[in-house]
């Protein structure tokens, strides 16, 4: 058991570091405060990989610790190199501190996820037969440098019965780089790295936020998120799932801090993270423009439309992220067995969106997720009509509702029976919608509770 | 979490809305705690072989676990094999004879990766339900695992 979690902390260090060269890179990192850089770059370095290592596997590389260490080096020379023609502007001056604490507060749940990941076996049907089969594949073949996408896994036999080949393979590019790490294909261990990029998400949650929000509301709203017995299960499941919210959510926070302060570099770490869910699943993409058109609309009605060409830069950043996956999927002839849109199926099948919304709404009202998505629409119903950060508590409704509105047009297209599809599947389908409104959660409370100023 | 909530609402903090989010969470703790303990508690009872043998919900437990410590034993990760089918494989219906091999093989290649099942030529193969001499398949070599076998073309 040591040999493999040394192997998965020590990669996961120097995803840390590459994630502190694209902050160093892109901005932020100079912009803010010690503590608050490293929490960042830990998403942010796993955010990086799940984009940057899809198209070096299409192009030959292997998804191996010499080939992140080769990325580290090119990092490092363009942020030296950019930085220097550059420089950073002044550092941001904002409100730290709490973060020990919190940490400490949500140290014992965390630590009691992660030991039951450490031992649970791959016995969830899509990683079994998907996500980290992916991965074993990834990590069986190749050298250290070169050769280990092997077409014949991945466009032949193995996947023919599922959507599984038309998916992205971020996240097996991420899983299969742990493997290598532990030395072994290691399936219980494997699962600590989703709960590592849960962690890292609260930690960015939680960098974004505090300069907005009180610590003890911060933190107790990220200690309910994770106290979810739902989530807990999605993320033990080792399925693209959580990584795709975390990221999306962590571009949407990412956005949302540059629309309201203006600072590109936080634009240039959402369009990161957009495509980071992008390259961890396809639905990554409608996500990623619901996210991107919501912002436009944003910019529209705040009569700011100069900021629409870095906000358009950003999103055909994103765009660009997946075409060697689409080129790939394309040039073999894969399509998805199960998601086909036509405006006749729609019209064929309108039962299927009615039952998406009555599935999803059901399962966003269990016990299971702690009520945080209703109270988080009351909390932003209660600021609107306060008067409190309304723009805030509009932004939310309407990111929610396009990302619902998102997934029930997705189950509509189903080329299989609706309501199988639908059952199968929509209790993590809306792991995103969760984990957007526990993030925002403190912010809308704090807006619809406040005390008036006097 | 209301003592919480009153000690912060008198510091002037947002104890009301630090109420709010923690009620919930104060009702979830112990069912979560008790859950994650009991799984814990389960999973770490596994041995490793065991775990690796865990079969997902939705398939069958495989009929011939030495057929899969075999072929995993035998063929060199990374080499390509080929299903060859026998006796109930070929016999009944299409979707019974469907289902019963991808019960088999699902599972089976998802066990076996990083090898590379093909449906062309392959150095390797692995007979299920018939002796290779039956199907007149004479490989250079042969390994029996119960009614199955992995051969070597």
């Amino acid at each position: 058991v040591i040999r493999p979690l040394v192997g998965l902390a020590a990669v996961n260090c120097l995803l840390v570091l590459l994630g502190v060269l694209v902050l160093w890179l892109a901005g932020p990192w100079q912009r803010l405060g010690w503590w608050q850089r490293v929490p960042l770059a830990a998403l942010t370095g796993m955010a990086t990989w799940a984009c940057v290592a899809p198209p070096l596997l299409y192009a030959g590389l292997s998804p191996t610790p010499y080939v992140l260490l080769l990325l580290l080096a090119v990092s490092a020379i363009a942020a030296f190199v950019v930085r220097r023609r550059w420089p950073y502007g002044p550092q941001e001056r904002q409100p730290a501190g709490g973060g020990l604490i919190a940490a400490a507060c949500a140290l014992p749940i965390a630590a009691l996820v992660t030991a039951g990941a450490a031992y649970r076996p791959l016995r969830d049907f899509d990683a079994f037969t998907d996500w980290t089969f992916k991965a074993k594949m990834l990590a069986g073949h190749g050298g250290r440098l070169l050769g280990a996408f092997d077409e014949r896994a991945f466009a032949g036999v193995p996947l023919r019965h599922t959507a599984a080949q038309v998916y992205p393979i971020g996240l097996p590019a991420l899983e299969a780089l742990a493997f290598r790490a532990m030395g072994g294909t290691n399936t219980r261990i494997i699962h600590v790295q989703l709960v590592l990029i849960l962690l890292a998400f609260g930690a960015m949650a939680w960098v974004v936020l505090r300069p907005f929000v009180d610590p003890w509301l911060l933190g107790a709203a990220e200690i309910t998120g994770i106290l979810s017995w739902s989530l807990q299960q999605q993320t033990l499941t080792a399925y693209a799932d959580v990584p795709l919210a975390c990221f999306w959510v962590a571009s949407a926070l990412a956005l949302g801090r540059w629309l309201a302060r203006g600072d590109r570099t936080w634009l240039v770490l959402g369009a990161l993270f957009a495509a980071a869910a992008a390259a961890v699943k396809q639905e990554g993409t409608a996500y990623a423009l619901v996210l991107f058109a919501g912002a436009a609309v944003y910019l529209l009605a705040v009569h700011e439309r100069a900021r629409l060409v870095a906000l358009g830069v950003a999103g055909g950043a994103v765009i660009v992220s997946i075409v060697p996956w689409r080129i790939w999927v394309a040039v073999h002839g894969i399509t998805n067995p199960d998601i086909d849109p036509s405006p006749s199926r729609m019209a064929n099948q309108p039962g299927a969106a009615t039952h998406a919304v009555a599935r999803m709404v059901d399962e966003l009202l269990s016990r299971h997720w702690n009520g945080v998505v209703p109270i988080a629409v009351v909390a932003a119903i209660i600021a609107i009509a306060r008067r409190r950060q309304g723009r805030l508590a509009v932004s939310y409704l309407v990111l929610l509702a396009g990302i619902l509105g998102m997934i029930v047009l997705i189950y509509w297209n189903t080329t299989r029976p609706p309501t199988t599809l639908i059952d199968l599947t929509a209790h993590r389908l809306v792991v995103t919608p969760y984990l957007l409104s526990v993030a925002l959660l403190p912010l809308l409370l704090q807006a619809a509770l406040s005390r008036p100023r006097r | 979490v209301l003592v919480i909530g009153i000690a912060l609402q008198r510091r002037g903090g947002p104890g009301l809305a630090v109420a709010v989010v923690l009620i919930p969470a104060a009702f979830a703790l112990p069912g979560v705690i008790h859950r994650d303990t009991h799984e814990l508690h389960a999973d770490r009872k596994l041995t490793d072989l065991q775990a690796q043998l865990a079969v997902p919900g939705a398939l069958k437990p495989l009929r011939n676990i030495h057929l899969a410590l075999g072929a995993r034993r035998l063929i060199p990760a990374g080499a390509e094999y080929r299903w060859i089918l026998g006796g109930r494989f070929t016999h009944g219906g299409f979707e019974k004879r469907h289902a019963r091999y991808l019960n088999t093989t699902d599972w089976l290649e998802q066990f076996l990766a990083p090898r590379v099942p093909v449906d062309g030529v392959a150095d390797w193969g692995i007979v299920l339900d018939a002796t290779p001499a039956s199907l007149g398949i004479t490989p250079r070599q042969a390994w029996r695992f119960g009614r199955d076998w992995v051969i070597r073309l």
